[in-house]
């Protein structure tokens, strides 16, 4: 990746020289404020990297501005080919009879882009977006170097309690002189320190893997661990099975940040780590401790990091209206986008697609849609809430 | 010369003064941290440019924490924190804070820039303030022609025996792209003063507030820019009613006095004390018109440009605001974990913005241990050296890492990395100056501190922190084993590209 990084360094500085530095770091801009709209099982899925189709697509952006008397050709003649997203240009066939009937549907369907809602935003503006080649280029660079960052984003608790757990384990057992013990105790109680009010990733990691590598020592799973309900015994379950590294070691392969709270967090860990809620006062304006409610505590931390902490946004349709607007959507899952933000970020879409975009969420409750067409921000109440 | 990251640097800081791209002057927001320092505190301006995304909103106040307490106990140290019950309501003194809203030879850049003042000539030719770039230490970019063989040589072998590739009865040694090592350089400024500035004021009854206060203002500014033009330039400040008292800079720009307009006797009483603190050699006059007929710096006053004996006042002075790039020194800072940086409470702290990067081991600044000039992985002490070398250790540990190749960096290249996300070169942004911005300023004022930086690459590099105590380098040594661990072995980053 080092050597990724440098040759894209070099293309965008080389980009730089030919139109100008504001230019591309405003472009650079706007790619990064849709840098988060990426597909975190794209790579898992899709052998095959998407590439930005270069060719063909100079110039297209001109066509963009062409306004409205291309909407209103009856062919789709040169300057709605222009206009379109690439993809979308060719007309469909004509066909007769029933037969032709079920064809042209199936035309339509498979014409349909993206066939279903796509959470890979910046592959898709980079693949049918009317960009220029070093546009294009550039949302490329942006969305490879988001990509690989990606897994440091979602294993933050599991890598740091990860690495904590060792630097415990190598510097008590293996590197400390007797003399440094104070210092280092010093060093490693800062970087577990929780603050009030925040969690701290080191802390909450570490202790689940001990937490874990306890557990599987006594052997304090299964379903007779489970359904035992005496907790004197629970407490003192212990079978002696030492398999606490192996499985740790495991945990380590095999999972991410939300799938590691959502196994091994359980209601005797949260207890002892005294875990709690907190709320705003309305009244005072102060933050307060709201309860211990395991439920409630672990449905909080697991929303928090489902989608490494990004909201669920997806293209909808390409020729949204039949108009060749484009189409997001929010997959609401109880908690509102930042709406000035929202506002800006279409602002940011438009200027890639260069055709109006809008965006399906829900505030306060209600369905909405959000729309930039290239001038103004509306907004309208839509009957229906986004669902993949 | 001037390093990619400080390109970067310098287009951040034009965007925050509003020179350019304007577009994005609504996107900034201006944070501060708070440094303790003394009995107060110091506030330091983190400007920040935040790009829109689609985010959550406001969490209406809710998270999860981890402590004591009961169903209603406010959460400890919430800046939100209103008046508690059981609190000690006025006890003790308020924290003073000191502003530093941006540093005096910025705000003269700025002066410069607006009003377009030249820049001075200076009189003659041997202008005391001296520049020499200067030759140390290696970094991993820069322009082949300063590559440096031995160092590339050298880092080439120690990989190759880490990654086992070594063959003693046939020694090739062949350097990949990221065994280059390049000299770089510092700018060492000598400053020397070759200019006094000798500001006189007249606080005697004639004086209104008003003429008082315009000389201050327009004399604060004078001093200001004359200070970005002249490195190292000393200042006097006198007051004077019936009897003419050299004073310290702060003084001067807020004293008020009343009393006799009697300025000569004040003159004379003050050109012994005076003469012997200013420096010895050449003495640029300047004019400062401003201060109109009691400038002075012009001919008539022959005896205060006379050479004196003494070492420069500059440094008896003991109040010195921050002068050019010259930090206010701040004593190193131990503190507990609530204290350090005071942003707002990240409810969402667990997934943070952050583009996943990975450094910071924790908000701290070791305090004053004995410090070592630098740790290289083979001067490690035995104890730190398990039998075997580090492949040993893994064995036994089972842990599974890349070879991991440590490289001790100073602070600023540390914090230059750290900006690019752990890679020697990245396209230029403004974004990664920002990070460089505030990396440094909170090293500068001991708020926080990288320890160490690693990037999942194969070999895994990891930058450790000049100067850190031993233990601290032991302690990051595991931590990054840790990680390399998790690297390798995590199947979330099975399919990145380590190369």
């Amino acid at each position: 990746m080092i050597d990724v990084m440098a040759n894209n360094a070099a293309r965008v500085r080389r980009y730089m020289d030919r139109h100008g530095v504001s230019t591309v770091e405003a472009f650079i801009d706007v790619c990064l404020s849709l840098d988060n709209l990426i597909d975190p099982w794209l790579p898992f899925r899709d052998k095959k990297p998407r590439r930005a189709s270069t060719g063909s697509q100079t110039g297209m952006g001109t066509g963009a501005s062409s306004g409205p008397e291309a909407e209103l050709e009856d062919e789709p003649g040169a300057a709605q080919r222009a206009r379109l997203p690439r993809g979308l240009h060719q007309p469909a066939g004509v066909h007769r009879g029933a037969a032709g009937k079920k064809k042209q549907q199936d035309e339509i369907a498979r014409r349909k882009l993206p066939p279903a809602p796509d959470r890979d935003v910046l592959g898709f503006l980079m693949q049918h977006a009317p960009l220029d080649a070093w546009e294009a280029d550039v949302v490329g660079i942006l969305r490879e170097e988001s990509y690989y960052f990606l897994p440091q984003r979602q294993t933050k608790i599991m890598n740091e309690g990860w690495a904590t757990y060792w630097h415990s384990k190598i510097m008590t057992t293996k590197a400390l002189r007797d003399d440094e013990i104070i210092d280092y105790a010093d060093a490693a109680s800062g970087v577990t320190a929780m603050g009030p009010g925040q969690l701290n990733p080191y802390k909450i990691g570490v202790e689940l893997y001990r937490h874990i590598e306890e557990r599987w020592n006594r052997g304090q799973f299964g379903k007779d661990y489970e359904s035992c309900a005496n907790l004197q015994e629970r407490t003192g379950w212990d079978k002696q099975l030492g398999l606490g590294k192996q499985k740790i070691f495991e945990v380590r392969r095999m999972h991410n940040d939300v799938t590691f709270l959502d196994e091994f967090f359980t209601e005797d860990f949260c207890r002892d780590q005294k875990f709690f809620t907190f709320k705003e006062n309305r009244r005072t304006g102060r933050l307060e401790i709201e309860g211990r409610s395991f439920a409630k505590i672990k449905a909080q931390m697991l929303q928090q990091l489902s989608n490494f902490g990004q909201p669920f946004i997806y293209v909808v349709d390409a020729n949204y209206l039949n108009r060749g607007e484009l189409l997001l959507g929010h997959r609401h899952e109880g908690v509102d986008l930042k709406a000035d933000y929202a506002r800006d970020t279409l602002r940011s879409l438009e200027r890639v697609w260069r055709r109006p975009v809008s965006l399906l969420t829900i505030l306060d409750d209600k369905p909405k849609r959000i729309r930039f067409d290239g001038s103004e921000i509306s907004m309208s109440d839509e009957p229906q809430a986004f669902r993949v | 010369m001037i390093s990619r990251i400080e390109q970067d640097h310098s287009r951040f800081r034009e965007i925050i003064r509003g020179k350019i791209r304007q577009n994005l002057r609504k996107y900034i927001s201006r944070g501060d941290l708070i440094a303790p320092k003394g009995q107060g505190s110091v506030t330091i301006p983190m400007p920040q440019i935040n790009i829109p995304r689609f985010v959550f909103g406001d969490n209406s106040g809710q998270g999860v924490g981890q402590g004591e307490g009961d169903a209603g106990d406010p959460v400890g140290g919430s800046p939100k924190d209103g008046q508690s019950g059981s609190g000690k309501a006025g006890e003790g003194e308020g924290n003073k804070a000191l502003e530093v809203e941006v540093s005096l030879e910025e705000l003269a850049e700025i002066m410069g820039e607006e009003l377009g003042l030249p820049n001075i000539q200076r009189r003659g030719t041997q202008s005391l303030e001296t520049k020499k770039d200067r030759y140390v230490g290696l970094r991993t970019s820069g322009p082949e022609s300063l590559r440096s063989f031995k160092a590339t040589f050298k880092r080439a072998l120690r990989r190759q025996v880490a990654m086992g590739t070594y063959d003693a009865r046939r020694p090739v040694i062949v350097p990949i792209r990221e065994d280059r090592r390049y000299r770089s350089w510092r700018t060492d400024p000598r400053p020397q003063s070759n200019a006094v500035i000798i500001y006189m004021m007249d606080v005697s009854g004639s004086m209104g507030d008003e003429q008082k206060e315009m000389v201050r203002i327009e004399s604060f500014w004078i001093d200001t820019w004359l200070r970005s033009q002249y490195k190292g330039l000393e200042s006097r400040y006198i007051i004077h009613d019936a009897t003419a008292r050299v004073v310290e800079r702060e003084v001067f720009f807020r004293t008020r006095e009343s009393g006799r307009d009697d300025d000569l006797v004040g003159v004379q009483g003050l050109r012994r004390p005076d003469r012997r603190r200013v420096q010895p050699g050449a003495v640029e006059h300047l004019r400062v018109p401003l201060l109109g007929r009691r400038q002075l710096v012009g001919r008539r006053h022959r005896d205060l440009h006379r050479p004196a004996q003494e070492p420069p006042a500059a440094a008896a002075q003991p109040v010195r605001l921050r002068a050019g790039r010259v930090a206010v020194r701040l004593g190193a800072i131990h503190q507990g974990p609530a204290g350090g940086v005071q942003q707002a409470p990240a409810a969402d702290h667990v997934g943070d913005q952050d583009q996943g990067r990975h450094h910071g081991l924790d908000p701290r600044v070791s305090e004053g241990r004995p410090l070592m000039a630098s740790v290289r992985f083979r001067r490690c002490p035995a104890a730190a050296r398990p039998a075997g070398g580090d492949q040993g250790l893994r064995r036994r540990l089972r842990l599974d890492t890349f070879p991991v190749l440590f490289e001790p960096v100073d602070y600023r290249h540390m914090c230059e990395i750290a900006a690019y996300d752990g890679f020697p070169t990245r396209y230029p942004h403004w974004r990664f100056g920002m990070e460089y911005d505030h990396m440094l300023k909170s090293h500068t004022y001991g708020l926080s501190k990288i320890y160490e930086l690693v990037i999942n690459t194969n070999p895994c590099y990891a930058y450790l922190l000049e100067g850190n105590s031993l233990v601290d380098q032991k302690l990051v040594m595991a931590h990054v084993y840790g990680h390399c661990d998790f690297f390798k072995n995590n199947y979330f980053f099975s399919h990145t590209d380590r190369g």
